[in-house]
């Protein structure tokens, strides 16, 4: 996070205005206007920090319809880092604006209460369900009244029966040098536990000893996308206490918008000893297929040859791909797995449309980018849509046909052992 | 000024949604890719022809500036509102209405990215060959309004050579349209022609006829490289003596190369001085007996390498190379003069010694890259603002280039227009008659001097600081 409006100035001055990204932003594809894309958002973000422009309601809408996807910033020439840019406008606008009443405003307060809320919440499942279908997707009524509350709900995945903590041992023995611990995040802890246990299935194939700290929390991504610097600044101090400490090789995490912000977080920290700290801890944290393909343990994983064939294709988070540039170890992980065959898209699909808080502000928009990627997809004619990332796997699953079933890739993984 | 009442009108013409007005939207069209910024009072997006020639006349009748703009990609300030008024944007017509594989036309608006058009061509075994560096994201109608040329057009020509019709409002309202659907026609006035280029200052394009060619059927891509600037400047010209035939022949200097060694797919020896990047099209046997003649002759004339693509992708990697040159430029200072002047081929050397000695001269870094095969050099004298002494060095270098390049019997903009970045310079190029007819031209078209005012012709002035 660059909170100094002298940085942001001078970053977002790299900006040449030359136009390369419009060709790559989804949102821009969708709208053809200037003020969805970097260019533009660069340009007003220079002019709020010359004081040239009031934080104004709009300047709020502007910097909140972005996905953060970071497809600019592979293509820019300049490399301007754009989506942490937008991050530090809405942080700006939240101090000059002070708060407005938003969901995605919600969720962050409750992000300071995910460790206590989430193990909780499987208790809630039916009331969601049965809230969901009250709510009754897009033409009912509360719809016309109030469309972000409705999108919020309707979008709500289901939650798991049970959640990953209550499933889940606090230290899986190992009989190795490896020890690791394992940072699950709100996505596998409520959602998709299922993908936390197979990469516990495949530690304990590997005798990797994982360490797995009780109560955890948010990594803090949602919150900081929204702006609230302090609710991600809290939340980061949080995870430092309770991991600096821990004897471990690496922290990993299977979920890719955590890691991208665990690597991060010494954004959050311009200076002190929350920085160093921070600066330190990121060296430790690793994506699961990251750290599976770099300590070559996967060649240890003994498969059971194939019984049955399968094609997947690869959904890559935008985290993953731009954020920390980790392409192929999932791909050669999938394609290690006996019978299965790794299908590619003509054309990278650039983002799920999930986007940090973007799915929660603009469900329309981001369910239309969704559904794009989704027959992207279906028109590949592959049995399942794999990714590593909780945001797209709750965006992605909602979307897709039954027929193409939406999972985790280390779900994959621990299948054919 | 356009005042509330004028400014309701516009909105009932494109509705509310496809009118900004606020001053968040404004400023994101303040600028265009010369990255100059002049707020413009509104924005529209008309969705039709019928929309764009009631905006017309409602400027027309209530005297306010309308400045066309595609994707805003042009760089010398073509679609900036330096005096205010109307931003018109084409964004919204966007449709390839016809892709005739009978009679090799394309029928587009002009709002279309110059690269869908390609790939619509391409995927009936058709081929639009103009490519500017921007083609996957600027539009076919700014493309058309500037007369866009790119790689390609040592081969192919530019953009004009492809325009056969237009269908244009012009700044009274009144719609005409221009030129042909055919191969041929003699009828009147090449107006096409003079619309084709004339930087939105004579109406607005809404519909544009294109000529299509055959893809061919393969093509290979190699790059050379010299130890020595003039060996490697002298055989370009020499190539194109050779009947060698490139589709492509682009120039890069040493500066150049630094900017995007890291992006190339080969590595390139440190006493690497100057590359030509080549390409050659048509039927594969003739592709690979041109290739193996270019090979030869580049060793022949010193190459201290010739490397070919391996691949598609690797060929794909060397464009993207060529094509993220113009804004990697900036690497080596925060800002520049970019120039695009065209000299006879065979005079190519000259000028880039020229500008050598200029650059020593006046200790700024100048880079000289470009599609040296049809003459049309990029140079782009690079500067920091802040230094007093390097903005009015920069300053005189411009001049001093122009200088050069009208003595060698060039002109001083190849395909980027002059906008109003190079509008102090044109009469270095055109006699006062010629800038007279032209503005009475101008009368003829606009009478109230609504459409882009303020672009190519501006009254003598100091050059206005990028």
């Amino acid at each position: 996070m660059i909170l100094d409006p002298q940085q942001v100035f001078s970053e977002a001055g790299a900006c040449i205005r030359c136009g390369a990204c419009m060709e790559v932003c989804p949102l821009y594809q969708l709208t053809g206007q200037e003020t969805t894309v970097a260019r533009g958002k660069l340009s007003l973000l220079q002019a709020l920090n010359r004081h040239e422009l009031p934080p104004s309601q709009r300047l709020q809408e502007i910097l909140e319809f972005c996905l953060l996807c970071g497809a600019c910033t592979e293509k820019c020439t300049a490399r301007v880092s754009t989506p942490e840019l937008v991050k530090s406008g809405r942080a700006a606008m939240r101090q000059r604006r002070g708060r407005s009443w938003s969901p995605a405003l919600v969720l962050t307060a409750l992000s300071l209460q995910a460790e206590r809320v989430l193990p909780n919440l499987s208790a809630a499942g039916p009331l969601v369900k049965r809230l969901k279908s009250w709510v009754g997707g897009n033409s009912g009524l509360l719809w016309r009244l109030w469309p972000a509350l409705t999108g919020l709900v309707g979008r709500l995945p289901s939650l798991a029966p049970r959640p990953f903590s209550r499933s889940a041992p606090h230290l899986l023995p190992g009989r190795g040098r490896r020890k690791i611990a394992f940072f699950v995040g709100c996505g596998l802890e409520a959602l998709f536990p299922q993908a936390g246990l197979a990469f516990l299935q495949l530690c304990q194939r590997l005798a990797i000893e994982v360490i797995i700290p009780p109560r955890q929390g948010c990594c803090g991504l949602l919150a900081h996308s929204a702006g609230e610097v302090e609710t991600a600044r809290e939340l980061a101090r949080r995870f430092l206490k309770q991991f600096e400490t821990l004897p471990v090789d690496c922290i990993v995490t299977a979920c890719a918008s955590c890691s991208y912000h665990l690597k991060n977080l010494a954004r959050l920290f311009p200076s002190g000893r929350e920085g160093e700290s921070a600066f330190r801890l990121a060296a430790k944290i690793r994506e699961a297929s990251e750290y599976l393909v770099e300590t070559e343990t996967i060649n240890n994983l003994n498969f059971l040859p194939g019984f049955r064939s399968q094609s997947l294709v690869f959904h890559d988070p935008c985290h993953l791909r731009r954020g920390q540039r980790i392409v192929e170890p999932p791909r050669r992980l999938l394609a290690a797995a006996p019978g299965v065959e790794v299908l590619e898209p003509e054309s990278v699909v650039t983002c799920c449309g999930q986007g940090g808080i973007f799915g929660i502000c603009h469900p329309e928009t981001a369910g239309l980018i969704g559904r794009e990627a989704v027959t992207t997809y279906c028109g590949m004619g592959a049995t399942a849509l794999v990714t590593a990332c909780s945001g797209c796997l709750a965006q992605l699953t909602g979307l897709a046909p039954p027929e193409l079933r939406v999972r985790h890739f280390l779900e994959i993984l621990a299948e054919s052992l | 000024m356009i005042n509330p009442q004028v400014l309701q009108k516009v909105q009932d013409v494109v509705g509310a949604p496809h009118l900004l007005t606020s001053q968040e939207d404004r400023l994101c069209y303040a600028y265009d890719a010369a990255n100059l910024l002049h707020v413009p009072e509104a924005v529209a997006f008309p969705g039709s022809t019928e929309e764009v020639a009631s905006l017309l006349r409602l400027a027309n009748e209530y005297r306010f500036p309308v400045v066309p703009r595609g994707a805003g990609t042009g760089t010398t300030g073509g679609a900036v509102a330096v005096q205010g008024g109307l931003v018109v944007v084409t964004t919204r017509l966007n449709r390839i209405l016809e892709i005739d594989t009978d009679n090799f036309l394309a029928v587009v608006e002009p709002g279309v990215i110059t690269g869908h058009l390609k790939a619509a061509a391409a995927k009936e075994g058709l081929y639009y060959p103009p490519d500017p560096s921007s083609a996957s994201f600027c539009t076919i109608g700014g493309n058309v309004a500037e007369n866009a040329g790119g790689s390609a057009a040592v081969k192919y020509g530019v953009t004009r050579d492809y325009v056969l019709g237009l269908k244009v409002v012009l700044p009274t309202g009144q719609i005409i349209d221009t030129g042909v659907k055919t191969a041929k026609g003699v009828v009147g006035y090449d107006l096409t022609r003079l619309l084709v280029g004339s930087e939105g200052t004579l109406g607005i394009i809404t519909r544009i006829i294109l000529r299509l060619v055959t893809q061919p059927a393969a093509r290979q891509t190699l790059l050379a490289g010299f130890s020595d600037i003039s060996r490697a400047t002298q055989t370009v010209g020499r190539i194109l003596k050779a009947r060698l035939g490139p589709c492509a022949l682009e120039f890069l200097d040493r500066a150049s190369l630094e900017c995007v060694r890291d992006l190339l797919p080969f590595d390139i020896p440190p006493q690497t001085q100057a590359l030509l990047l080549l390409e050659v099209d048509g039927h594969p046997h003739d592709v690979r007996d041109r290739v193996e003649s270019m090979d030869s002759f580049c060793r022949g004339q010193e190459a201290a390498f010739v490397l070919a693509a391996a691949s598609a992708p690797e060929a794909e990697k060397l464009w993207q190379a060529r094509k993220l040159l113009s804004p990697a430029s900036f690497k080596l200072k925060p800002h520049k003069l970019s120039e695009d002047v065209v000299v006879p081929i065979s005079l190519i050397p000259d000028l880039v010694a020229s500008i050598e000695i200029l650059s020593r001269e006046l200790d700024l870094p100048i880079m000289c890259f470009g599609h040296a095969g049809d003459g049309n050099i990029h140079v782009n004298v690079m500067y920091d603002q802040q230094q007093d002494r390097e903005r009015q060095a920069a300053g005189q270098a411009v001049e001093k280039i122009f200088t050069v390049v009208r003595e060698l019997g060039g002109t001083l903009s190849g395909e980027h227009g002059v906008g109003l970045t190079k509008s102090p310079y044109i009469g270095m190029e055109l006699s006062e008659a010629a800038i007279a007819l032209s503005l009475r031209l101008k009368k003829a078209f606009d009478p109230n001097n609504i459409m882009n005012p303020g672009k190519i012709f501006s009254p003598p002035a100091p050059p206005p600081s990028p």
